[in-house]
């Protein structure tokens, strides 16, 4: 073997050649200095690539292509238009901080055929029911935060909201006190949508459709609900200045069930 | 729904069953964005080249004859949407522009190491890349890889040696060598 066997060396590295392919490749070796530091080097590189983890794809993503596929969404990625909207809510220091309504629903998706994904998850017309605060869903052996899930006859408005975000910031540092994640980070280390209950991972996925990828907020409690009239989720979310130190406020979001956009935002220090 | 195979999820998908493609995204859609933040290195860019493999899969799926696993095509897809979008961030910056800073890693990027082998991922040429990414973090098997990039199956092998080759050179600070001539790439 003369040539360099560029070819061999992969599957060699891999520990997949036959005994035949293994001893002329070891041959050549023997005599090739280059070949063998790089099959040295190719170890390192395999076993660096290895140790990288699977990250999570961005929350929304799978509901924004739905979105763009009926052709209702706008175009391009909710979450860009959305992040400076989140962005000064968050800049207003002090107390309850509530933006004005921020669209009346006109482009509400309105889906052909019937497909049953295409919408959130179904309206609240069952008993109210809620899924445990920070439980963890126990999928395959892993655990993920799940939050707080439940539905209600209520129909908020925008003052309901300061209200509102005030009793869940006192239920957010209860939560806290009994180990919720403290951090983002913390958070989002054992996070993992598809191991939420069937009936919220749609509900979810509809909440957080504008929510900007970076992954800085951190999902608290979802009520179905109504505000001012219309079918809608209010969610309430947990920041910190970063994604590794402590929450410091609570967000209230207000998405159109149908539609899946929001209608108004909210803010209260922790 | 969940335990059905792909090829019957796209079945269903064809016949009008709209919930089935959202089976098949909810099952590969980290796998999409993965390839795609390992190819491109931005968050956001992954995120955009995600969404345009599976809105490329939604027109294109009734041309999926099913010769080929589903996961096959649709790296198939989402590798010729990163190139594309490389060949676009290409033509902004110019030539002889410095080369740009590194961009912000994922938030969830696990560590600092993890940090140091994505970036230096991105100065592997992108060819090699697509290679290394497919069967060293996602455990494409060879063939599969061939039959997704349409490349013979030594060029694949030779590939990712070269690729893991030019990591290591790039993990160690040294400038990767770049693609060798086509010529040398096509091996059979």
């Amino acid at each position: 073997m003369n040539e360099h066997p560029d070819e061999l060396l992969a599957e060699y590295v891999d520990g997949a050649l036959g005994p035949e392919d293994r001893a002329r490749v070891e041959a050549h070796l023997a005599v090739c200095e280059a070949c063998g530091r790089d099959v040295l080097m190719a170890r390192n590189a395999r076993g660096a690539l290895a140790g990288l983890a699977e990250l999570g794809a961005p929350p929304g993503l799978a509901l924004e292509v739905r979105r763009q596929a009926r052709g209702s969404g706008g175009g391009g990625r909710a979450w860009r238009v959305v992040a400076p909207i989140a962005a000064a809510a968050v800049l207003v220091a002090g107390a309850i901080v509530i933006l004005s309504q921020l669209s009346n629903g006109e482009e509400a998706a309105r889906t052909a055929g019937g497909g049953g994904t295409e919408q959130p998850a179904a309206a609240p017309e069952a008993a109210p029911q809620e899924v445990g605060e920070a439980e963890a869903a126990d999928v395959a052996g892993r655990r993920s935060p799940v939050p707080r899930y439940s539905e209600s006859d209520t129909d908020y408005s925008n003052a309901d909201l300061a209200s509102l975000a005030r009793r869940l910031r006192d239920e957010a540092r209860a939560a806290l006190d009994r180990g919720l994640a403290r951090t983002s980070t913390e958070f989002y280390a054992g996070f993992d949508v598809s191991a939420f209950p069937p009936e919220l991972r749609d509900v979810y996925r509809c909440v957080v459709a504008e929510v900007p990828p970076e992954q800085l907020i951190v999902p608290f409690a979802i009520e179905a609900a109504s505000f001012q009239g219309e079918a809608a989720y209010i969610a309430s979310f947990l920041q910190g200045p970063a994604p590794d130190q402590p929450y410091d406020r609570i967000l209230m979001w207000v998405v159109g069930r149908e539609d899946c956009s929001l209608r108004s935002l909210a803010s209260q220090r922790l | 729904m969940n335990e059905l195979p792909d090829q019957e999820l796209v079945r269903r998908y064809l016949r009008g069953d709209r919930p089935a493609f959202t089976a098949l995204m909810e099952r590969h859609e980290r796998r999409v964005y993965n390839l795609a933040y390992r190819m491109l290195g931005r968050p956001e860019d992954a995120a955009d080249a995600a969404q345009e493999t599976w809105l490329i899969c939604l027109r294109k799926l009734s041309g999926f004859r099913g010769a080929s696993a589903f996961t096959t095509w649709l790296h198939r897809v989402a590798v010729n949407v990163c190139l594309d979008a490389l060949r676009s961030r290409a033509r902004e910056q110019p030539a002889d522009e410095e080369v740009e800073p590194p961009p912000a890693p994922d938030p969830t990027e696990g560590s600092a190491a993890a940090i140091d082998v994505q970036r230096a991922l991105l100065r592997v040429p992108e060819e090699f890349r697509a290679v290394l990414i497919l069967h060293d973090v996602q455990d494409v098997p060879y063939e599969e890889i061939a039959e997704a990039l349409g490349t013979p199956l030594g060029t694949v092998k030779s590939r990712l040696h070269r690729g893991r080759v030019a990591l290591a050179r790039a993990l160690r600070g040294e400038q990767p060598r770049g693609a060798p001539p086509s010529n040398l790439q096509e091996t059979t």
